[in-house]
């Protein structure tokens, strides 16, 4: 994934079907590499570490692909590849052995509580990048400067709208996932499957994608200052991941 | 044999010059027949506001002195100094950069691929086959340099500038509302390319009523006054000025509160009128992107330099295909060659097959067969070798002498070889 921009960067005049090609064969070993990895450990890499943040990875290539796709801008590809490679690199970092296998939930719930987290920050994710993109876009129209950020960046009302799209497309796939988290916690008697940690991260994320999409679905945000909302937001629920992992000293378990 | 472009351009020749060189779509079809009828089997002419060119096959030096005189009599003296020859390869080269917009003025524009599909078809009758694929060629190669470059990205010209602008801003540009202040000979070509892209021009503010009454009906919208026109920052999506006050007309105190009320939806201001017509601190409010005539030429300076580096990978295209090209003109010309030695050899075979079977009448038909096969064979087998080299020779550059010497030898009618293979494209 990371050698999607380059074949983008290599020449301006790089054709789409080349970085099309990179990405799509990116994606696509991705997947292949977690299918290993089910069959290896006869589990699905949601638990643990390592292989919910590939499997979060997975996810972000797969919608810069389908941006890609449908938008032929190159330059969301540039910015996704960030947020592929380095959830990857500190699931690396943190190994991807045997996943816990001790109270770690299972079932079709949790399965689908997982994928609907992670599909919901993943839109999080496309809409911290469509953001960045449009500020970065902005300022050079903005200063005037009409260098390679000009010529390479998508037009802003694009972005803005490919940031409106992401944060409504999130919202209920993660308001899904938190609640699915609920209705197991309550059916189990009450007593949530998951760490303090996780909890707070979870609602967290759910509270800082449920203000930015409210806001943006009432009028109240858009353009530069949906793009600073959007950027925040993102930064805040990745710190707060990072802050809490460390703190929880959880280690391969995901918080 | 030989391909070849006679021309004047805007690197040999001035305006006053290529002006009255230039023939209109209505007198190119009769300069190209008459360019054909003098000698050679084929002509071409693209006359653009740039350049008035000739292609010419198999022309002879009377066919190229002809077309001079031609110059100057519509010229009223010599055109040749003004102008240029090519030949062969370099006559090749010269359309495919043509084609690809390395010849023109603004370096990879592109309405010069137009201009030459125009040229091929109105001159398709007089072009014969070879300048018909060298031109499809020339067009195909355009192309290949347009997409495998960015010879032809980005804006090359201050009302192509107004327009990238605009759509680095709001991407497409349909259903967009613009309002047009003043008026101006670059902001109307701006407008002009902001309207070709879908803008549509919603109202047109001038301090000259009548004049304001004008341009609304001619360039479409409604015509308002100055006063009138603040409020209206509210609503439009770009604002093109250009009046030819001395002074600033649009300030910021007058317009904030209106561009305060666009919730947040960009504002594109270009102002091409000098002195500029924009308070600078309008482009510091929220949302506004103010440009003025050095930010579109800042653009335009920006997109040449880029499109400069990009040409000696467009040369590099533009070289492969002319070889491509060459070694289709030169195999056609042996096979030309091949095809007369064959029809001669075969004259003579059934010439002196008749002549042997009428001496020996006692033959049936199952003979006289085997003798026609025999003959058949024999020549075959002769010409199989000689085929051979001719066919092997146009790969090495050896094809002419070659060609020459058999054309020679067996006393080959060239003439004739000419229009059958002109009749077999």
């Amino acid at each position: 994934m990371a050698a999607v921009p380059l074949s983008g960067l290599a020449r301006r005049s790089a054709p789409r079907r080349l970085t099309l090609a990179t990405a799509t064969t990116a994606v696509a070993a991705h997947f292949a590499a977690l299918v290993v990895y089910a069959a290896v450990y006869r589990q699905l890499p949601f638990t643990g570490l390592a292989p919910t943040l590939s499997s979060f990875a997975f996810l972000v290539g797969l919608l810069a692909l389908a941006m890609l796709w449908l938008t032929g801008e190159g330059a969301l590809v540039l910015m996704a590849a960030p947020l592929v490679v380095c959830p990857l690199a500190i699931g690396l970092l943190a190994g991807f052995g045997a996943p816990p296998s001790a109270g770690a939930p299972q079932g079709g719930w949790f399965l689908l509580h997982v994928v609907a987290s992670l599909v919901g920050i993943a839109f999080l994710g496309v809409a911290f990048v469509a953001a960045a993109l449009y500020l970065a876009q902005h300022r050079e129209l903005k200063v005037r400067r009409f260098g390679v950020i000009f010529q390479f960046v998508p037009p802003l009302e694009q972005l803005d709208r490919l940031n409106h799209l992401a944060l409504l497309a999130g919202f209920p796939s993660l308001t899904l996932g938190i609640a699915l988290a609920l209705a197991f916690g309550a059916v189990a008697g009450g007593a949530p499957a998951a760490s303090a940690a996780h909890l707070v991260w979870g609602f967290l994320a759910w509270a800082v994608l449920a203000a930015i999409a409210a806001a943006r679905m009432l009028g109240w945000l858009r353009g530069r200052k949906a793009a600073l909302a959007s950027v925040g937001g993102f930064a805040a629920v990745s710190v707060a991941f990072l802050v809490l992992q460390a703190v929880t000293a959880s280690g391969a378990r995901f918080l | 044999m030989s391909i070849s472009v006679i021309g004047v351009s805007h690197r040999t020749a001035p305006i006053e010059i290529r002006e009255r060189l230039a023939w209109t779509d209505a007198e190119v079809p009769e300069v190209a027949a008459r360019a054909r009828d003098a000698g050679g089997s084929g002509a071409v002419v693209l006359s653009t506001c740039n350049r008035t060119e000739v292609y010419l096959c198999d022309a002879g030096p009377d066919a190229v002195a002809a077309l001079w005189d031609l110059a100057d009599a519509r010229l009223g003296t010599p055109a040749e100094p003004y102008g240029y020859m090519r030949q062969d390869r370099d006559a090749v080269r010269h359309l495919y950069r043509v084609a690809a917009g390395l010849d023109s003025m603004i370096l990879g524009e592109s309405q010069i691929q137009g201009q030459v599909r125009r040229a091929w078809e109105l001159t398709r009758p007089s072009a014969g086959p070879v300048l018909s694929r060298l031109f499809q060629l020339a067009l195909r190669v355009g192309g290949l340099v347009r997409s495998r470059t960015t010879l032809g990205a980005g804006a090359a010209s201050v009302p192509s500038a107004s327009v990238e602008l605009a759509r680095k801003i709001f991407g497409a540009l349909g259903g967009r509302q613009a309002l047009v202040l003043g008026t101006g000979e670059v902001a109307e070509l701006a407008l002009a390319c902001l309207t070709g892209d879908g803008v549509k021009t919603a109202l047109v503010a001038h301090r000259n009523r009548e004049r304001g009454a004008e341009l609304a009906a001619r360039l479409g919208g409604q015509a308002i006054g100055y006063d009138a026109a603040w409020s209206r920052f509210a609503e439009v999506d770009i604002v093109v000025c250009s009046t030819a006050a001395p002074h600033a007309v649009v300030r910021a105190h007058a317009v904030a509160p209106f561009v305060a009320r666009r919730d947040g939806r960009p504002l594109c201001i270009l102002d091409i009128a000098v002195p500029r017509d924009v308070d600078p601190d309008v482009g510091r409010l929220e949302n506004v992107f103010l440009y003025d005539i050095d930010d579109l030429q800042g653009v335009v300076a920006g997109t040449l330099g880029s499109r400069q580096r990009e040409i000696p990978e467009a040369e590099r295209i533009i070289s492969r295909e002319v070889e491509f090209f060459w070694e289709w003109y030169r195999g056609r010309g042996v096979v030309t060659t091949i095809r007369a030695l064959r029809e001669r050899m075969e004259s003579v075979r059934r010439d002196q097959v008749a002549r042997t079977i009428r001496r020996l009448e006692h033959l049936g038909p199952e003979d006289r067969e085997r003798v026609e096969h025999l003959s058949r064979a024999l020549m075959n087998k002769f010409l199989h070798g000689l085929t051979v080299r001719l066919r092997g020779a146009a790969g090495n550059g050896n094809e002419t002498q070659l060609a020459d010497a058999v054309h020679y030898l067996f006393d080959l009618d060239v003439a004739g070889d000419a229009t059958d293979a002109q009749g077999s494209e």
